[in-house]
């Protein structure tokens, strides 16, 4: 899969977002209400989180509309609070309200199991991007544009100069809300695929790169449109070229180009250019400098850090089960071969298989282990291996299988027999079976093994 | 203005009272069991029954590897008399939380301890240590309780550690212990099975990957026991051998055992997000070697599980990866039946 094939539909929705959000960042930079965005954005993560808890899956156009009410009340409630009361700064109402949102969709997805991935509602997922997607995004915008384009002088007025559009009798309150309306529902779409941090950078960055400019709207609009799509379309490819997640590298890509557009505005507006120029070589170096400052640092720190989790002060203590720790386990979960268990053995066979033998043999917690130690001994010693192989057919805990692999061990010794034992019966059924085996095998338990050999 | 001030002071004194006045109940004669992960807690519940009291901490639709240490976590562990953890490193936020609920004897290596997975054979331990392999665990992959047969030494562990906060149980402890692994042997290779080979045999051939081969060869009265298979594994014979691309590497245990092959992921690295690069290389793959079924939990991403899926015209399951994070998964036992008859339905949409 190639990278047009990857990045074409990020690449056109990013076009979009380019487009509405540029032109809303002007207005927003007018009206110097910058976290207007961030609250909104967050109304609207909030309202897909919330929207979870009810049994409304995220991913869906009801969620859709469920984030959409949110803003919509956030908007009402900005409207409200613009000019109201000169000691208090709107801006400081937008960040409380950014705040209280971001800490309200933490605590509601606490409450939510499995909304757990709304918590990447601040990076987005811009890669994920679906062509639908895109097209609904640029339906809605489109809408919306027409709506800024036909009432731009009102929505002009209201952002450069309240004052004057309070004059001249213009509903303020009224074309506020309506701003902050059209301006929610874009966000509501935008955030859910570019994520907050995107969709601020996209709002915020283009429109100052236009500021730094020049300050007439037309060509605003024009250099925005211009650098947006431009630094979008090389972070994405950057994004694919070293392989990370392409959000936060556009957004990490245009403070870098910020930087540098600052620095060469600086020294295009200087009246003397060489000397800004040497002041911002100088400033480069400068920024470099306190960068490999604080990295040298980091390090410093990072080593005492680590000595400091060596001390065992740190949380290192998750370590892996010890060596120590599996034998104590081992130990408290081993069935021991009981006493009774030996002693019950040895007195159905009658002493014919040496205790050491027999420990050897109950040690084993293998069945086909056990087996093949019974062919051993069959082979070393007749008695003992058919003792063994009879305390094999007397324990419970015996398979079914290997009771009969067994019985198939017997048949292949002289004698040729099975002595009537019935493999899927348990052990005590077979009694007699096993008895027989007893008095034939071993003579009783009493028999030696020379007495065993000339009897066949 | 007195009067203002006195009125505003009151209802803050009020608001105030009523905050601190929240305290939690509890009852106090059954030993107290807090476990990190929700199958901890059934297979808990089977062995301790209805001497102890079950809860855990993360459900089967979230992420075992970040918890957010809340309050309640704190005094739930304060009060808790046995706590289970994974003991690997999944649960990286466990020790600050264990910190904090300041009750000593639940501390790694003390008396209220238990590592659930002590004495298992761990997979894919790392030859070298590097965070910049991702979010590695440095003791292999910790994802434990995704294999029934790795449950059965789970349900040892908490035996071990039930025992010792109350002996007096112990014989009801052994007995519930054995019948819960009986349960998972018969489960997981069916009854006629166990009851012909034994599940000690039986576990050891699966572990060993040679089950499937082994009942082929061997008979059992002129029929081969490959016959007799019942259970999970029975259920699974149609993945075996069969490809699959996962999110992320949680299932290892359990795809091992069905003879699933995880061929890739979409994350790059585990536990790092998947980039542009890396999910296009997936993609590749998948349309190359015809992948189209993906096994995910479901704390991921749903929406970025069906981008991929779309492209590549694959099947996404996307399942809880323990009980409590999907209706029909409410124990040990049944989040196999689900990711199974999922996997199954999966496939035989895409043949």
């Amino acid at each position: 899969m190639n990278f047009i094939e990857m990045m074409a539909a990020p690449f056109f929705e990013c076009l979009v977002l380019v487009a509405i959000h540029t032109y809303l960042g002007i207005h927003v930079l007018r009206r110097r209400v910058i976290f207007v965005d961030l609250a909104l954005a967050q109304t609207a993560a909030l309202g897909t989180t919330a929207g979870v808890m009810l049994g409304i899956m995220p991913d869906t156009s009801a969620s859709l509309v469920f984030s959409i009410v949110f803003t919509f009340l956030a908007a009402g409630i900005f409207a409200l609070t613009r000019m109201r009361n000169d000691r208090i700064p709107q801006e400081a109402v937008i960040g409380l309200f950014y705040a209280i949102a971001a800490a309200l969709a933490v605590l509601v997805v606490q409450k939510t199991p499995g909304a757990e991935h709304l918590e990447s509602i601040l990076v987005g997922s811009i890669l994920w991007v679906r062509w639908e997607d895109v097209g609904i995004a640029a339906l809605a915008y489109g809408v919306i544009g027409v709506v800024h384009f036909v009432f731009r002088k009102q929505f002009l007025m209201i952002s450069e100069d309240p004052d004057k559009a309070f004059a001249q009798g213009m509903n303020v309150r009224l074309w506020d809300f309506l701003f902050y309306v059209t301006f929610g529902l874009v966000i509501s779409f935008s955030v859910r695929v570019a994520g907050v941090l995107l969709v601020f950078v996209f709002l915020v960055a283009p429109a100052i790169m236009a500021f730094m400019v020049t300050n007439r709207l037309r060509s605003q609009l024009a250099i925005g449109w211009a650098m947006g799509t431009l630094v979008t379309v090389l972070g994405l490819v950057l994004s694919y070229r070293i392989d990370l997640p392409s959000g936060p590298t556009v957004v990490a890509f245009y403070g870098v180009v910020l930087a540098l557009g600052a620095v060469v505005v600086f020294v295009a507006n200087a009246e003397r250019r060489t000397r800004a120029l040497l002041r911002a070589v100088a400033g480069t170096v400068a920024a470099a400098l306190v960068g490999l400052g604080v990295y040298g640092f980091g390090g410093l720190l990072a080593a005492s850090s680590l000595a400091q989790s060596e001390d065992g002060h740190g949380h290192a203590a998750v370590a892996q089960n010890s060596e120590e720790e599996q034998k104590i386990r081992e130990e408290a979960l081993r069935e021991e071969p009981s006493f009774d268990d030996v002693a019950l053995l040895r007195g159905r066979t009658g002493d014919s298989v040496p205790v050491v033998v027999l420990k050897k043999y109950l040690a084993f917690d293998d069945v086909e282990k056990r087996l093949r130690f019974i062919e051993e001994q069959l082979v070393k010693d007749k008695t003992t291996g058919y003792a063994l192989l009879i305390c094999f057919l007397s324990q419970e805990d015996t398979p079914v299988f290997f009771r009969s692999q067994a019985l198939d061990l017997l048949k292949t010794q002289p004698g040729h027999s099975d002595f009537g034992y019935n493999a899927e019966a348990s052990p005590s059924e077979n009694k007699p079976a096993l008895d027989k085996m007893i008095e034939v095998l071993l003579g009783g338990g009493r028999l030696t093994a020379s007495v065993l050999n000339t009897s066949r | 203005m007195l009067e203002k001030k006195s009125f505003i002071f009151v209802i803050g004194a009020a608001f105030v009272a009523s905050i601190l006045g929240v305290a939690p109940a509890h009852a106090k004669d059954r030993l107290k069991v807090v476990v990190t992960a929700s199958a901890y807690a059934s297979i808990a519940e089977a062995v301790g029954g209805d001497k102890i009291e079950v809860s855990y901490i993360v459900s089967g639709n979230q992420d075992p590897h970040i918890v957010r240490p809340k309050p309640s976590l704190a005094v739930k562990l304060s009060e808790a008399d046995v706590f289970v953890a994974t003991g690997l490193d999944l649960e990286m936020w466990a020790p600050a939380l264990v910190d904090m609920s300041n009750n000593p004897k639940i501390r790694s290596g003390q008396k209220g301890y238990v590592s659930a997975s002590a004495g298992l054979d761990i997979s894919e331990v790392p030859v070298t240590v590097s965070r910049a392999e991702g979010d590695v665990h440095i003791f292999g992959n910790p994802h434990i309780h995704t294999s029934p047969l790795n449950g059965k030494i789970i349900a040892e562990n908490i035996y071990l550690g039930l025992r010792k906060n109350a002996p007096e149980h112990e014989a009801y402890f052994k007995a519930n212990l054995e019948k819960f692994k009986k349960e998972v042997d018969e489960r997981t290779f069916g009854k006629e099975l166990v009851k012909m080979l034994g599940g000690k045999t039986l576990t050891k051939l699966a572990r060993q990957g040679r089950l499937i081969s082994f009942l082929e060869k061997k008979q059992y009265k002129g029929k081969p026991l490959i016959d007799s298979l019942g259970g999970w594994m029975k259920m699974a014979m149609p993945l075996r051998g069969k490809e699959i691309v996962s999110f992320h590497k949680n299932w290892t245990y359990f795809t091992d055992l069905c003879g699933l092959r995880v061929v890739d992921y979409m994350e790059p690295k585990p536990g790092m997000p998947p980039t542009p690069g890396h999910v296009s290389a997936v993609i590749s793959k998948m349309r190359e070697n015809g992948i189209r079924v993906m096994l995910v939990a479901n704390y991921f991403d749903m929406g970025k599980v069906k981008t991929v899926a779309r492209k590549t015209q694959a099947t996404p399951v996307m399942v809880s990866l323990g009980p409590g994070g999907q209706k029909e998964i409410k124990s040990f036992f049944d989040q196999f039946d689900v990711w199974i008859g999922e996997l199954l339905k999966a496939f035989a949409k895409t043949s």
